[in-house]
């Protein structure tokens, strides 16, 4: 069946050349670039090959943007992104608080022990013998595991490098001077001891 | 090399029987096309999407009907191609008035003054009732319409065309088909 609308008759002459009209039109149109021979398209199977790819992209960008949150600061997005490259992130140094610089040590001491000092250790009883012969067994551990810096702008602060440390505070003769006050920061100059 | 239901659907050469199809089906699939996207670019290359589409789609034991089911996806790739985003973002910047407008006596000379005035589905339904000759049963298969509302919509069609026609003189049109 077919619809009369398009293809009226004299009842209504001014659609009788619409059809005309259209089909002339369309039969005028010709292709410039169609090929002449069907040549089957590769293109959506590379489609269905690169479709994924704004996907991964898109969520490798939300991780960065949830790093970034989780981190707080620039600073901590480049350590976690050096940590996601396989990299040590200790190889890129990090600034340190100025009293564990001043300690001279070689070895790499975190900043909060060089605060905390026990009271018992930095100033011990005299007649407590055992925790004296405690205090002497740390220090003589201080004497053979910390090594001697090598580099050290002040020569008292080399001559004991653990003056800050609770152990060698510990380490010293009970009776031979005044006790340190617990170290905050290492004293700026030892005051030498009286010769007898 | 016949099709045998073993055959697989993707083939890296294509098949005579397609082959013979696309030199049937080529200008007419095109002219549909255009019909409906009103683009002579657009339109080369939604007939070749559209013919990669059936070369892929295509069903072993499927011999007969062939223009329904081609039309069926031109049709729906033009369309397709209408209803994008990127091509309403175009058309919202061909508004803009920095542009030039087009000339009004290509656009009145011509056949597209008057689909232009038609929805894609319009110009759709027409293009296939008048140039592709399908049925109104085979239209409203690839239209999803039923035959009913195929009746209604080229009626719809029709008179919006007729007043395209008659809001500007079209000297040379009324000439050429009314001596």
């Amino acid at each position: 069946m077919q619809t009369p609308g398009l293809e009226a008759g004299p009842a209504d002459p001014g659609n009788r050349h619409l059809p005309e009209l259209v089909r002339t039109r369309l039969d005028s149109w010709y292709p410039s670039r169609l090929a002449p021979r069907f040549q089957p398209s590769q293109r959506p199977r590379t489609r269905s090959f690169l479709r994924p790819l704004p996907l991964v992209l898109a969520a490798l960008l939300l991780v960065l943007l949830a790093a970034t949150a989780l981190a707080g600061s620039p600073r901590a997005l480049t350590d976690v992104i050096v940590n996601l490259a396989g990299s040590h992130p200790g190889a890129t140094p990090t600034p340190r608080p100025h009293s564990a610089i001043a300690v001279g040590s070689g070895q790499v001491q975190p900043a909060p022990a060089a605060d905390v000092t026990t009271p018992a250790l930095a100033t011990p009883s005299l007649g407590d013998a055992g925790l004296l012969a405690q205090n002497q067994r740390f220090a003589s551990a201080a004497r053979t595991s910390t090594p001697i810096p090598a580099l050290s702008p002040d020569p008292l602060a080399s001559v004991s490098p653990g003056l800050s440390t609770p152990e060698a505070a510990g380490g010293r003769p009970v009776n031979s001077g005044p006790t340190l006050p617990p170290v905050e920061s290492p004293p700026p100059t030892p005051t030498p001891q009286p010769i007898p | 090399m016949g099709m045998t239901p073993d055959t697989p659907s993707r083939q890296p050469e294509p098949v005579p029987d397609f082959e013979s199809l696309y030199k049937r089906f080529r200008l007419p699939l095109y002219r549909v096309i255009r019909g409906i996207v009103l683009d002579g670019a657009a339109a080369e290359d939604l007939t070749r999407r559209a013919f990669d589409r059936a070369y892929v789609t295509r069903r072993p034991e499927q011999s007969t009907d062939f223009a329904p089911w081609l039309y069926g996806v031109a049709v729906g790739l033009a369309l397709d191609y209408l209803s994008s985003r990127w091509r309403r973002l175009r058309g919202l910047y061909s508004r803009l008035p920095l542009l030039p407008p087009p000339r009004p006596d290509v656009l009145e000379r011509s056949a597209e003054h008057v689909l232009s005035r038609l929805s894609p589905r319009q110009r759709a339904l027409v293009v296939l009732v008048v140039y592709a000759g399908l049925s109104d049963a085979e239209v409203g298969r690839t239209l999803r319409m039923s035959e009913s509302e195929v009746g209604l919509e080229v009626d719809e069609a029709a008179r919006l065309m007729q007043a395209a026609l008659s809001e500007t003189d079209h000297p040379g049109v009324r000439k050429r088909h009314n001596p």
